[in-house]
């Protein structure tokens, strides 16, 4: 197990690094020059002479050899230094502390929500098979895996929060500041992230259940006489979670994604909206530094993932 | 990460998907598999009969009043520019088909060598090729196409290009999965004994055996890349305007929700019948190829 | 199974019933009749009130709070125009006409012949910190931003001197009228707080960049980065018994359809620089308040100093203009809001020339001057827009391809667009929009002899056109009403050239509960006064 987690670990590291310089060269792919679109987006009713923007350059490193920038980058980031962005004149390290707590705070509540329910309705919907309960569950799975989430928040908006005002339209309030309004305020969001991941683990749950309720080995516990709920949650479940697991883990890729889209409607500063202006604003040292970070947190959640196989199903092994 | 997790599934090579009445039981055996069917095949046939069907030329300005509700004229309105949006759904849904089996075909063209290759050579390969596509998996897929789209600048080519570098990643995996589980087994084995080439071996003996998962993959992908494309019309990277693209449409309609519906809600059930058939029928395949995929895929 | 399916589908439609049946019934009203009267005055349905009334936060709505609060140098003019509760200008337009009004600057003069410009400051403001407002603090602040190389037109000044407490003369290479307009909008930080606010520059600049001590009606109470900035009122404001509002907080909204959605719910009062048509309208019907500005000036701006492109050709830019529909374009895409322009300025504007509109529609006449032209078959060309002016875009596309002129449309993002169109230059044709100035200024701003916005050198301008220009710039003329009848010379000139394709003014306003009193942005999008904005009692 632990050598196993050890070659996990190199593995991630080479992962790692591959990850940053695929973003690093590919961002430089863009057309365009970041020093050019801040002077624009800045300056726009000001003069600004070439020299200043040659300043404004070697003041953010990009007048060096592109290499030469990448190694200067690598070797910033293992000294904790992110770099600092163009656009706002700011420790990216900064950016991302303000940023990352909002953003996490909204993707693992989405994540448990969307793990949670999903394992829930499924496993309902599986041992109440074709009764009405699996009715109104299973055509809503049909549409949680459907629906554009853009549109799925507009229309909470309209009808959540402006016909029916029960909640806040937009805006993030800290939990620790306000915890009743923050709560208000993140349903919305939290559920439109979580729509996706918790229809499709309710119909992994509903699927595998039903294929493990029809083992032997869960008819013979039956046949035992073992009440529904020991035969459900001790046996049936554990078994049928393995794919679940592996859905979860793609689900916080899904969540960073549905955060850009997210965020930017329901007003929330987090990262997801700060990494689409960034994008826009071609701000290199920002989009590289989030990239690096989401890839370290997806990768350490597989890792979690892969671990958890171990724990629940004993038949496999690490090789 | 792809050779723990063959445990769970590729122990030993499919049996080959010979019984085609066994496939045809299954697979039709579900109504909603063939509800999703129609759609599909409605689909396909309202994308090349498009010219023929759709009322009015789909680009053309002004055939109606701009924002003018349904009627008879128009049995979905018109949009801000007085364009009808029946016929631009019509047409959005030959770019959907466009986007979805093009980018589906290109990555699969790339991912499945790739995933392949990296299966039965091994090694030091097998770490270079999977560890990047574990990296490109490492970006969110909507990252990836928003990067990539802002490289390549908007229109449906770029967006095309986007997509399938972001779908490249799960043909890979699934590829080398299925190679690493059939690699010792006894027909490859005496393959290579008889001398065949690794390329011929790859070709003829492997690649067949990746088509039952791959299919079911590809099937549900299409689902989720135009559902994608939707997001990136959202975020200003779409099918070039004034091509009629439902995620477009959805996205400019959303302004006029209030007044006009229709504009936004018609390609948005679009999308999601379409998404729905396209889950549906992957589901179906999948138990009809292969019911070991469950949980896979 | 079927019935799951009908459930299903059932459910999805149900829930859009449920959603369209909370929009407004049927009554989908066509706002106003009459697209080339710009809609100046707001619904006269407010109740009557005696007077101002003090108190209460004012909770706003925005599509971009300050990203840099104090240091001049990086300001963007979003941050410039969001931080004028806290920091004043010297001097800015006082009315439509665009008369120019004192602020932290008493009076100006303007000596052509000496070649000085000299500013007589406000006596007895101080900045929030209790230093003083004078001719020292002024020099600093306009030499910071000189020495950073950021001050419009600062390429004139030679040197500043102190004169005495109050006056602050500026040594110049040339003059004109534009100086003051651009000068006194510099907007001063107090010199003293900047100076104690780190032992290095490089602390003195991150301090500066999420601090500000001005001399405005408030101060700032709480910023958080792209979410939201609150002020808090200044009890020692130099203008006397103002502010009225105790509190002004500013949320930033990207998406205007929320920020339509939290106006309609009430969550807040107001919605500061609306352009998009189509909240306008439906906001319209619900009963708030609008008090509209002079929108901007949208129109096709081409690459024609380069003789290989097709728009070097005065036939081929003439060709163009003749083939848009502008009085439809305005109609569709401004429902009735946007006003169709014929010539380089609008109604509104006091260079306006009346009724001068040298190239109506006419498809057939396009037509014939491109075969005038060697292109009797049409070309093929790009035109550079962003995402935002996509509906504008495929119309000027279809109006093209109708006298064969084949348009691709290049939607950048911001980023590309901005590099291109104020950076870099663009290759064939660029939908672009510029401010409307309540002076002359944005003729210059924009297309003069040294534009500070499209500056690449991409429009060709004749010498005819920038004679006429420089005329206009006479140092004799001390402001733009001086110079008014050579500016609409210089406008007929760029008609008579086809120097550009102008197509229409766009809708801008803030929208506002009934109780809200302010008159943002009647004069222009940059001239808001805070201190008197007020709230009825609600």
């Amino acid at each position: 197990m632990t050598t196993y987690i050890i070659r996990r670990l190199i593995q991630a590291v080479i992962i790692l690094l591959i990850v940053t310089i695929l973003v690093f060269f590919v961002m430089r792919l863009l057309p365009g020059d970041p020093i050019i679109i801040y002077v624009a987006q800045t300056a726009q009713l000001e003069a600004m002479p070439p020299e200043m923007i040659d300043k404004l350059r070697a003041q953010f490193g990009l007048d060096k050899p592109i290499v030469i920038q990448y190694f200067n980058w690598m070797g910033n980031i293992f000294r904790g230094d992110f770099g600092e962005s163009i656009f706002y004149h700011e420790d990216v390290s900064k950016l991302m502390l303000e940023r990352f707590p909002v953003t996490l705070h909204l993707g693992i509540t989405a994540l448990i929500v969307g793990s949670v329910l999903g394992l829930l309705s499924g496993l309902l919907a599986a041992i109440r098979r074709g009764k009405w309960l699996d009715k109104i569950i299973t055509p809503l799975t049909y549409i949680g895996i459907t629906i554009p989430i853009f549109m799925l928040a507009i229309l909470l908006i309209y009808t959540i929060g402006l016909r029916l005002s029960w909640l806040p339209i937009a805006g993030y309030t800290s939990p620790f500041e306000d915890f009743w309004l923050s709560t208000r305020q993140i349903i919305m969001p939290v559920i439109c992230l979580a729509v996706f991941s918790l229809a499709a683990n309710a119909r992994q749950m509903r699927s595998s259940m039903l294929e493990v309720i029809a083992q032997d080995y869960i008819r013979t516990a039956w046949a035992k006489g073992l009440s529904e709920r020991v035969v459900v949650v001790k046996h049936a479940l554990k078994n049928s979670l393995i794919p679940v697991i592996t859905l979860i883990g793609l689900g916080v890729g899904l969540i960073f994604s549905g955060s850009f889209i997210i965020e930017t409607i329901f007003a929330i500063p987090g990262v997801g909206r700060l990494m689409v202006s960034s994008i826009f604003g071609q701000d290199y040292v920002v989009v590289q530094a989030i990239t690096f970070v989401i890839a370290v947190i997806v990768l350490v959640v597989n890792l979690i993932v892969d671990i958890s196989y171990g724990w629940l199903d004993p038949r496999i092994r690490y090789g | 990460m792809a050779e723990e997790r063959n445990i769970t599934g590729f122990e030993e090579a499919p049996p080959p998907v010979s019984e085609w009445r066994r496939f045809r039981r299954v697979f039709f055996s579900r109504g909603v598999v063939l509800f999703g069917l129609i759609i599909l095949v409605l689909l396909f046939l309202v994308a090349v009969l498009a010219p023929w069907i759709s009322p009015y030329d789909p680009y053309k300005m002004s055939v109606g009043k701009s924002l003018e509700h349904p009627s008879s004229q128009h049995l979905l309105g018109t949009d801000i520019l007085g364009r009808d949006t029946l016929s631009r759904l019509i047409y959005g849904s030959r770019t959907a088909l466009m986007v979805g089996f093009i980018s589906v075909g290109i990555a699969g063209v790339i991912g499945i060598p790739l995933g392949i290759i990296a299966g039965y050579l091994g090694g030091f390969l097998n770490t270079i090729i999977m560890r990047t596509m574990d990296a490109l998996l490492c970006f969110p897929m909507l990252l990836l196409a928003l990067v990539l789209a802002a490289v390549l600048g908007g229109g449906i080519q770029n967006v095309i290009v986007a997509l399938s570098v972001a779908t490249i990643p799960g043909y890979a995996r699934v590829a080398c999965g299925v190679t690493m589980s059939i690699r010792e087994n006894d027909y490859i084995l005496s393959a290579q004994a008889m001398g065949s080439s690794d390329a011929l071996i790859m070709f003829k003996h492997i690649l067949p055996n990746t088509f039952p998962p791959l299919i079911v993959l590809m099937t549900m992908q299409l689902g989720a890349l135009i559902l994608a494309e939707a997001g990136l019309s959202f975020l200003g990277i779409g099918i070039e305007p004034p091509g009629a693209a439902w995620g477009a449409m959805v996205n400019a309609g959303r302004n006029y929700l209030l007044n006009n519906p229709e504009l936004s809600f018609s390609p948005c059930i679009a999308i999601m019948l379409v998404v729905f058939a396209f889950n549906m029928v992957g589901d179906g395949l999948r138990d009809a190829l292969d019911p070991r995929l469950r949980g896979l895929l | 199974m079927k019935r799951i399916l009908f459930f299903t589908f059932a459910l999805i439609l149900a829930s859009m019933l449920i959603f369209s049946g909370c929009g407004e019934p049927e009554e989908t009203t066509a706002p106003t009749t009459a697209p080339t009267t710009a809609p100046t005055t707001a619904p006269t349905t407010q109740p009557t009130t005696a007077g101002p009334e003090y108190g209460g936060t004012l909770r706003c709505v925005a599509g971009a709070i300050p990203n840099v609060l104090g240091y001049a140098p990086e300001k963007a003019p979003s941050d410039n125009f969001y931080m004028l509760p806290v920091i004043e200008r010297l001097a800015e337009w006082g009315d439509e006409e665009g008369t120019m009004v004192g602020i932290l600057a008493e009076s100006w003069d303007i000596d052509s012949e000496a070649l000085t410009f000299t500013w007589h400051l406000r006596q007895g403001v101080t900045f929030h910190d209790g230093t003083p407002w004078n001719a020292e603090a002024c020099q600093w602040n306009f030499q910071m931003l000189l020495d950073a190389n950021r001050l419009t037109m600062g390429q004139f000044i030679d040197s500043l001197d102190v004169l005495d407490e109050y006056t602050l003369r500026m040594n110049l290479n040339k003059i004109d009228w534009v100086m003051s307009e651009q000068w006194g909008l510099m907007s001063p930080i107090s010199p003293t707080a900047y100076e104690n606010s780190g032992s290095t520059e490089e602390e003195r600049i991150a301090w500066a960049r999420e601090n500000a001590v001005g001399t405005g009606p408030y101060t700032v109470a709480e910023w958080q980065r792209d979410d939201h900035i609150n002020f808090v009122k200044n009890d020692n404001y130099w203008r006397p018994g103002l502010p009225y509002l105790d509190a002004i907080e500013i949320r930033r909204i990207p998406d205007p359809m929320v920020a339509a959605a939290m106006m309609e719910a009430g969550e807040a009062d107001i919605w500061f620089a609306v352009s998009s048509v189509q909240n306008i309208v439906d906001l319209q019907a619900k009963g708030l308040k609008f008090v509209w500005g002079p929108g901007m000036f949208l129109a096709i701006l081409f690459n024609s100093n380069d003789p290989e492109s097709y728009f070097a050709d005065k036939l081929v830019r003439e060709a163009i203009e003749y083939a848009i529909n502008r009085p439809e374009l305005a109609e569709m895409l401004g429902q009735g809001l946007y006003e169709p322009l014929h010539q380089m300025a609008s109604s509104t504007w006091p260079g306006y020339v009346e009724g001068y509109n040298p190239r109506p529609y006419d498809p057939d006449k396009a037509r014939e001057l491109l075969e005038q032209a060697g292109h009797p078959n049409g070309f093929k060309t790009t035109l550079l827009l962003m995402e935002t002016g996509i509906d504008a875009g495929s119309a000027i596309k279809a109006y093209l391809g109708e006298v064969g002129i084949e348009v691709e449309l290049d939607v950048a993002d911001i980023g590309r667009y901005f590099g291109s169109v104020f950076g870099t230059g663009w290759s064939d044709m660029v939908y672009s929009a510029s401010g409307i100035n309540p002076s002359a200024t944005d003729l210059y701003i924009h297309f003069g002899p040294n534009p500070v916005t499209y500056r690449t050198g991409n429009i060709y301008k004749t010498p005819e056109y920038l004679a006429k220009c420089e005329a206009a710039l006479a140092p004799q003329f001390k402001t733009a009403a001086e110079a008014m009848a050579k500016i609409k010379e210089a406008i007929r000139q760029a008609g008579e050239d086809a120097m550009i394709v102008p197509l229409f003014r766009t809708a801008e306003c803030s929208i506002m509960q009934t109780y809200v009193h302010t008159e943002y942005p009647k004069i222009h999008g940059i001239i808001w006064r805070p201190y008197n904005d007020w709230m009825e009692a609600h």
